[in-house]
């Protein structure tokens, strides 16, 4: 399904005028080189408590989804957090930045490359593109980007990134609250140096989306590290959660299907009685 | 879990590179060939060597053990189950499998080190080129822990070629969807990057492979041709995997139903639903 945003009109005047991709003036750039590792909490907005503490400008129907979805979790099931199943965080869940950053700049393009749930691959394009006619829709979205030399020193110092086009399922946080199944979230961020500590980053980040009463931006900050040691996460490798149909089941220790919430019923296993009965004919 | 590093084979000398980069952040692109766009895997099949046919038709250089894993491996697949490939449950390839690019790659050069990007699963590879030694230990990974150094093979004063040795890898990895790798995990891949002379879309990998499952090392040669027009999309394994793994029994998700994979496979035990149900 290919994707037309409804969401307003939000352009990205990018004025950057990099005329040979390969003659790249890093002068001109921040060194956000480095491993970047999140502060805070892994709740969406970092100053609040997680799930309805979060104070989420929700419409009264997106609200009611919330609340399903910390009653499942109280109650042993996923809720509406896709990540239980492996899904991809997506955007703008993606910046929480749950095991570590780095962030490659280059003239037309930056890479934002996270760890979490496996490798996750943000393209930020910087070389003034507007935005193509069809997108195929992801859980990362595309990301145009423009630089701004805010403080006037001659010197990038603040990324500007619009992204659109996202896919679901997606949720803010493991609470579950939701985005509008639309899919027609935007997400504008915000990135630069702390004035004082060149070791910290910030991420102001604004979200406009169906299922808010109005845009919600809250600030993520992520702390250098530079003698780095990148690590994988393998969602699939630790996964003991199985979805099917509807129902979340969990893999005991021992390798069995166990229930996930009380009186839980099994999964239906008709085929196995129709494969036993034909071999049996 | 760490690891230190014991196949004596794996001597690279690093300390020899010819890399003269001043700084870590003074970027000098020119120095470098142009690998921009994406890459699509081209010129021959899915099987590791892309020049011969699948699972025994590879003529890989396996051990007997090996071998015999390879057979009993195959026949699992034609009953219905998934053999020794790992990737339906959602695991990375890891390398050198990555390195078949089911899905396109992007190569992102910088002077301290080379951003190998997969789509398949969303792969990462970083090819440290900034001099540096092996770690005293590393954690191991799917996809390995990569030094590069670059080289200048026609003297033109532009890099032309990356040479990359990988280590300290994790498994269960495969070659391909058939051929194994020894379990031990001392896998060490030596990769020759480079750009046709003919034709500058049409990037070449040649790939040895030193593994105690085989006896001797094993070289092939994978290429990708360079897209005109580059659509980038995510693979999401786990968005459209209806595997299931239970031990060592492999099911498939249908809709609500859980179904067999092979005839006259038992279903799973449902004790705990007893359990939960009493």
């Amino acid at each position: 399904m290919m994707w037309r945003s409804s969401i307003g009109s939000i352009a990205v005047a990018a004025a950057l005028a990099v005329g040979d991709a390969q003659a790249f003036d890093e002068s001109k750039y921040p060194d956000w080189t480095g491993q970047w590792v999140r502060v805070g909490s892994g709740s969406f907005d970092p100053g609040k408590p997680a799930g309805l503490k979060q104070g989420a400008p929700l419409t009264p129907e997106y609200q009611a989804v919330l609340e399903a979805s910390v009653a499942d979790i109280a109650a042993g099931g996923q809720g509406n957090n896709p990540m239980g199943r492996c899904l991809p965080p997506g955007m703008p869940r993606t910046m929480i930045n749950y095991e570590g950053m780095e962030i490659v700049v280059l003239p037309n393009i930056s890479y934002i490359l996270l760890l979490e749930p496996m490798d996750q691959i943000r393209r930020v394009y910087t070389d003034g593109r507007s935005w193509p006619q069809r997108i195929i829709p992801s859980f990362l979205g595309y990301s145009i980007g423009q630089w701004v030399d805010a403080d006037g020193d001659g010197r990038y110092d603040t990324l500007e990134i619009e992204t659109r086009a996202l896919k679901n399922p997606r949720s803010y946080d493991s609470s579950g609250m939701p985005f509008h199944s639309d899919g027609q979230t935007i997400v504008k961020e915000r990135i630069r140096l702390d004035q004082a500590n060149q070791n910290l980053l910030h991420n102001e980040i604004t979200v406009i989306d169906h299922a808010l009463t109005r845009p919600w931006t809250v600030t993520r900050d992520y702390r250098r590290e530079r003698n780095a040691i990148w690590i994988e996460t393998i969602c699939a490798e630790d996964n003991r959660q199985v979805r099917i149909g509807k129902e979340d089941y969990f893999i005991s220790a021992d390798d069995r299907l166990m229930p996930s919430r009380k009186d839980q019923p099994p999964p239906d296993l008709g085929y196995f009685n129709q494969a036993q009965k034909e071999g049996r004919q | 879990m760490s690891t230190r590093w014991s196949l004596p084979v794996a001597a690279v000398t690093l300390a020899a590179a010819t890399l003269t980069i001043a700084g870590a952040h003074a970027l000098e692109q020119k120095a470098f060939p142009d690998w921009r766009g994406q890459w699509v895997r081209c010129c021959g099949g899915a099987g590791w060597d892309p020049g011969k046919p699948i699972g025994p038709g590879q003529q890989a250089p396996l051990t007997e053990e090996y071998r015999a894993l390879m057979e009993a491996g195959l026949a699992n697949q034609r009953a219905g189950g998934q053999g020794n490939n790992s990737t339906p449950t959602c695991l990375p390839p890891g390398m050198p499998r990555a390195m078949i690019v089911y899905e396109p790659m992007e190569i992102v050069i910088t002077p301290d080190a080379t951003y190998i990007l997969i789509e398949f699963m969303q792969q990462l590879r970083r090819v440290y080129t900034d001099g540096r030694d092996w770690p005293e230990e590393l954690e191991p990974t799917y996809a390995g822990y990569s030094i590069g150094r670059w080289e200048d093979t026609d003297g033109d004063g532009r890099y032309d070629a990356l040479l990359i040795e990988t280590r300290a890898m994790k498994g269960p990895r495969t070659f391909d969807g058939a051929v194994p790798l020894h379990a031990d995990n001392r896998t060490i891949v030596k990769e020759r990057i480079y750009l046709d002379r003919s034709n500058p879309s049409l990037l070449h990998d040649e790939v040895t492979t030193i593994d105690h499952a085989l006896t001797r090392p094993w070289t092939v040669t994978r290429s990708y041709e360079r897209a005109a027009k580059p659509r980038w999309f995510e693979y999401v394994c786990a968005e459209n995997n209806q595997h299931v793994f239970l031990g060592k029994e492999n099911y498939f998700i249908n809709g609500g139903y859980l179904m067999p994979t092979r005839k006259g496979q038992p279903a799973p035990d449902l004790k705990f639903f007893d359990q939960a149900q009493k």
